[in-house]
């Protein structure tokens, strides 16, 4: 036996840690990260082209002088706020297998910042003057402009998540049970601030009395809607993504929870649009204007009126789908309704909602609009960052989630190699099953981890026998239950008819949190008594 | 300042059309105004000259005071058109609405105007004529809503310069004739003319 | 060599391949000049600067004009006369939609040349209707047309500025005597104010403005008509740097039939004010509540 000194985890190996998770991975990781990596820089270059020749570049104009960077912030800050769809069951309603899920959400919730205060700084003319914006060394116009509100909720809501989800990791990491004192106001806060951050960018639009496509209450509520269906329809696609590549450490309950949300909001989504639609085209008038432009087009120009009846078109038949019960047995089915809707809110709520401002202009002036390629190739590359770092921010944080971090280690070597490698094949079993593996390879893995479980609990019997451990009895009778748990489990495997998924989530719910909480607490109770022993 | 008022100058000259053959009359320039200041009104209408055709031996068009025929002609109060007339004026387009030629000009003195009420006008001030009919537009010209102006908006540290009725109206056809615009803006993906409909 | 040597190889390899391609993705950065010096990069705000150091921005101005272009202009940061209110009015009745306001604006304020810049916009709208979706502001025919009238548009300088509001970096506010200026030099380009303007009366400088050096107007000011920065907003400055001088505007003085009537609002012996007392005067969407201090008027 050699009992190791035990190190309180420090903030060094854990960014060590992490920046190896986040770096490691398969051909198929690297190849993504490349293609990423690719679209990214190809837009850093188109960004760098664009400051030195100036906005020129761009297909904006003094008539139309928002265009696809600004639409593409819009609707970002939604999917932003959409993490809050999974914070409210997880937290509001104690939820716990949301507990775990709900970092995928408020890690997105940090990448679609990204992408939006990168999609906001590209749209300034003067990228050199940021500094402007900055309190006390520029002249920040609060709380008069609605922009440094703007700044302000979104900078917020991106410390929040920071530090929730840094907390939590690093709780992990430590193998400490988190401080609910340390966290959960900011969770609830954060809550809040979700709603805020799309309030207050409705409010960047809906307070200009010249706009009147823009100058309606509605706005909030619909920009509140529609990012209640893009947001959770990215985070179903993304769990589902994490399923099939077997690094997905949860049930399957957050997504089905994730279509129930999706189910209402969609409709919501739909009657909102259509109770615009309404107010604006039965008064009529220079008000309705836009809309016209929008929907019918208006003196001869047409150019939004194919993209916004094929939002509408793929929202309403997504809303249809998601109404279905039969959508979640189908992930294809699920995956195809999520992009519909998401590029259908993504249409209707960017170009369909930013643009249209301004067409006509304030003036009645028609001059219409199209995204320049620099504009594309920006906002592609913009879109590409963000999804690099949702990737890194994944990497690190679902092992850490699911697996032995060096705060779960006893200080017995022996022991934390085997717990380590007691995580890493209950994480396969429960990939294995998930993924819907065929019933041979699942049976080997279920074999692998029973022969495995069971020679870990002799050694680690016979280590506390020899020294003498006076919490022996105990710690046995734990032991016995698991593996009486775990027969369970592989009598419903073998079984023809067994539900998987009940058995995934028994897997991952009861075994793997209880062998978290087993070594947590009484492997490290004996780990304390060994080397306590060890120094008299 | 000074080239600027030139060149507005020459646009107004070139807007009005002027029948008359006048003296070749150049800008004359705002002086240094004592205070109180005034508006400085463009006299650049003289009493009007006739062309003869003939060319004097300076190489100058020879032109003749409208007085020199008519002091020998009696006036006829009958006459609106040029097509009245026989031997002069032929041509002459009048468009001002019923007026006859001695509505304005004095048929006691061809060199100079005259009121409804009889008073004698020079040609320098025929604001004053047009004003027995036109008051609105005089009121508005008085307070600088008529005519156009350059120069000081404060009083008290400059003066104005300012046209008079015939620098844009041809007193016989005083309807404005028009123009054509100066160039629009070329905005970015704005395409001209296909603006509406 | 072992797998984890052979990882930790590609993987620098891979880093040293991704630094080079974002040190040439961002290599056009090295052309970018946003300042003409230091100096300019770090300028404070405009309503922080003292009078010396104004006037030292302006000669810095005219060094640079005569250094890189050979120019001699005069730059002055003309300050607002007290109690002067600016107030502009515009006849619609004799306005005959000739464009030589916009004309006399684009030289006046150094405008761009290939755009044919012009802080006035002159709109041809159809009798009997002052509704905007009828209007053309791209004519090019021999103007007064038959049937038609004529309604330039450029900044209101409201009193309640929807563009000074959300301005996030006060880059944009109202003078005393009531002209809503722009520090050209604190901008930072985000166009909000652009968006919120209900009268389309701020341009944004999409790219560097091109003049001939002998087309630019020496006489600038250091709010208005200096030739402006690529990637700021500009808009009419009702020409403080004559107006402050008690001159009138250049749009004004180019009117071939004195429909502008420019002047002191707080002076009720003021042309403006006796427009404003004996007119039928209307403000061109009132119902903004927008306060413009530019006003329209008809004759009958």
């Amino acid at each position: 036996m050699t009992l190791a000194t035990l190190k309180r985890p420090g903030l060094l190996a854990f960014a060590r840690q992490a920046f190896a998770h986040a770096t490691d991975g398969g051909p198929l990781f690297y190849a993504w990260m490349t293609l990423l990596t690719c679209v990214a820089l190809v837009g850093v270059n188109a960004w760098a082209n664009q400051v030195v020749n100036g906005m020129q570049v761009t297909g904006m104009g003094d008539h139309v002088s928002w265009g696809l960077y600004i639409s593409n912030f819009t609707f970002f800050v939604g999917v932003a706020a959409a993490a809050v769809m999974m914070v409210i069951p997880a937290y509001l309603y104690h939820d716990h297998e949301m507990h775990d899920a709900v970092i995928v959400g408020e890690l997105l919730a940090i990448a679609a910042i990204v992408v939006c205060l990168l999609s906001v700084t590209v749209d300034l003319g003067r990228p050199d003057r940021f500094w402007h914006m900055m309190p006390v060394i520029g002249r920040f116009n609060w709380p008069i402009s609605l922009l440094t509100w703007d700044v302000i909720v979104l900078n917020g809501y991106l410390g929040l998540n920071a530090w929730i989800c840094g907390y939590l990791l690093w709780s992990r990491w430590c193998g400490r049970a988190p401080s609910p004192r340390l966290y959960l106001p900011f969770v609830f806060l954060s809550i809040v601030w979700a709603v805020s951050i799309h309030t207050v960018t409705a409010f960047l639009y809906c307070g200009l009395g010249g706009r009147p496509f823009w100058n309606t209450a509605l706005l909030a509520p619909r920009f509140l809607a529609s990012a209640f269906v893009a947001g959770p329809a990215l985070i179903i696609v993304v769990l589902l993504a994490l399923q099939r590549l077997g690094s997905y450490p949860f049930g399957d309950k957050p997504i089905r929870m994730l279509v129930r949300v999706v189910r209402v909001t969609a409709l919501i989504n739909i009657f909102l649009l259509a109770v615009e639609c309404f107010t604006a085209l039965y008064t009529g008038g220079s008000h309705a204007a836009s809309l016209t432009y929008l929907l019918f087009g208006l003196h001869g120009h047409h150019a939004l009126v194919p993209w916004i009846w094929s939002a509408i078109t793929l929202n309403i038949v997504a809303a249809g789908l998601f109404l279905w019960p039969g959508l979640l047995r189908r992930s294809r089915l699920l995956v195809a309704a999520c992009l519909m809707t998401f590029v259908g809110i993504w249409i209707e709520k960017g170009m369909g909602l930013v643009i249209p401002g301004f067409i006509p202009s304030t003036l009645h002036e028609m001059v219409e609009y199209v995204p320049s390629l620099t504009e594309w190739k920006i906002t592609l590359g913009i879109v590409a960052a963000g999804a690099l770092v949702y990737t890194l921010l994944l990497k690190v944080a679902l092992p850490l989630i699911s697996g032995w971090t060096p705060g779960l280690a006893v200080g017995v070597e022996s022991m934390d190699a085997q717990h380590r490698r007691l995580f890493e094949q209950l994480n396969q079993l429960i990939a294995a099953v998930r993924a819907g593996r065929g019933a041979a390879e699942v049976g080997r893995t279920m074999d692998f981890l029973d022969s495995y479980v069971r020679e870990h609990f002799a050694d680690e019997e016979r280590l506390l026998a020899e020294a003498g451990y006076p919490g022996l009895e105990a710690h046995h009778r734990m032991h016995a239950g698991f593996t009486a748990e775990l027969e369970t489990v592989r009598a419903g495997l073998s079984a023809d008819d067994s539900d998987r998924e009940a058995l995934a989530e028994r897997l991952h719910l009861s075994m793997r949190d209880w062998l978290l909480r087993h070594i947590r607490v009484e492997d490290r109770a004996y780990g304390a008594f060994l080397r306590a022993r060890e120094a008299d | 300042m000074t080239s600027r008022l030139s060149v507005a100058g020459v646009v107004i000259v070139c807007l009005a059309v002027v029948v008359f053959a006048a003296e070749a009359a150049g800008d004359p320039q705002p002086a240094p105004l004592p205070v109180p200041l005034h508006a400085v009104v463009r006299h650049s209408h003289p009493t009007p000259r006739v062309l003869t055709g003939a060319v004097e031996h300076a190489g100058r068009p020879a032109t003749i005071a409208c007085s020199t025929c008519h002091a020998v002609r009696p006036p006829n109060p009958a006459n609106h058109a040029a097509a009245d007339l026989d031997q002069f004026h032929q041509g002459l387009q009048i468009a001002h609405g019923t007026n006859s030629c001695l509505s304005c000009h004095d048929p006691g003195d061809y060199d100079g105007l005259r009121l409804a009420d009889g008073r004698k006008v020079a040609f320098a001030d025929s604001i004053n004529l047009c004003s027995q009919c036109h008051g609105p537009q005089r009121r508005d010209y008085e307070h600088g809503a008529h005519g156009g102006m350059n120069g000081y908006w404060d009083l008290t540290k400059g003066g104005r310069y300012r046209n008079t009725c015939v620098d844009c109206h041809d007193p016989h056809v005083p309807k404005y004739q028009g123009a054509i615009p100066m160039p629009h803006a070329h905005d970015r993906f704005q395409s001209a003319g296909a603006a509406h409909e | 060599m072992s797998d984890l040597t052979r990882r930790t190889v590609l993987k620098a390899a891979g880093a040293t391949l991704g630094a080079s391609a974002f040190a040439a993705a961002i290599a056009p950065l090295t052309q970018w000049k946003p300042a003409e010096s230091i100096d300019e990069f770090l300028s404070k705000h405009y309503k922080e600067l003292s009078p010396d150091e104004l006037a030292a921005m302006c000669r810095r101005f005219e060094d640079e004009a005569k250094r890189n272009q050979g120019l001699d202009i005069h730059v002055a940061a003309a300050q607002p006369l007290p109690g002067v209110q600016f107030g502009y009015a515009l006849n619609l009745s004799i306005c005959v939609g000739c464009r030589r306001c916009a004309e006399a604006c684009h030289q006046e304020n150094n405008h761009d040349r290939p755009s044919h810049n012009s802080y006035i916009r002159v709109f041809e709208l159809e009798n009997g209707s002052i509704d905007l979706a009828n209007g053309d502001a791209t004519y090019d025919h021999p103007v007064p047309a038959t049937g038609k009238y004529y309604m330039p548009v450029q900044c209101h300088h409201c009193d309640n500025a929807p563009c000074t509001k959300v301005c996030p970096v006060e880059a944009t506010w109202k003078e005393q005597d009531g002209i809503v200026v722009v520090d050209y030099n604190w901008c930072i380009g985000c166009r909000y104010c652009e968006a919120a303007c209900p009268y389309h009366a701020r341009r944004f400088n999409w790219k560097k403005p091109e003049i001939p050096p002998e087309q630019v107007n020496p006489d600038q000011g250091l709010l208005s008509n200096r030739v402006r920065p690529q990637g700021v907003m500009e808009k009419c400055t009702f020409c403080l740097h004559r107006t402050r001088e008690g001159r009138l505007p250049a749009c004004l003085e180019a009117c071939p039939t004195g429909a502008r009537v420019f002047g002191d609002l707080a002076d009720p012996d003021s042309d403006i004010r006796w427009v404003l007392a004996n007119k039928r005067v209307f403000i061109l969407k009132e119902e903004l509540g927008t306060k413009p201090r530019f006003f329209y008027f008809f004759d009958k």
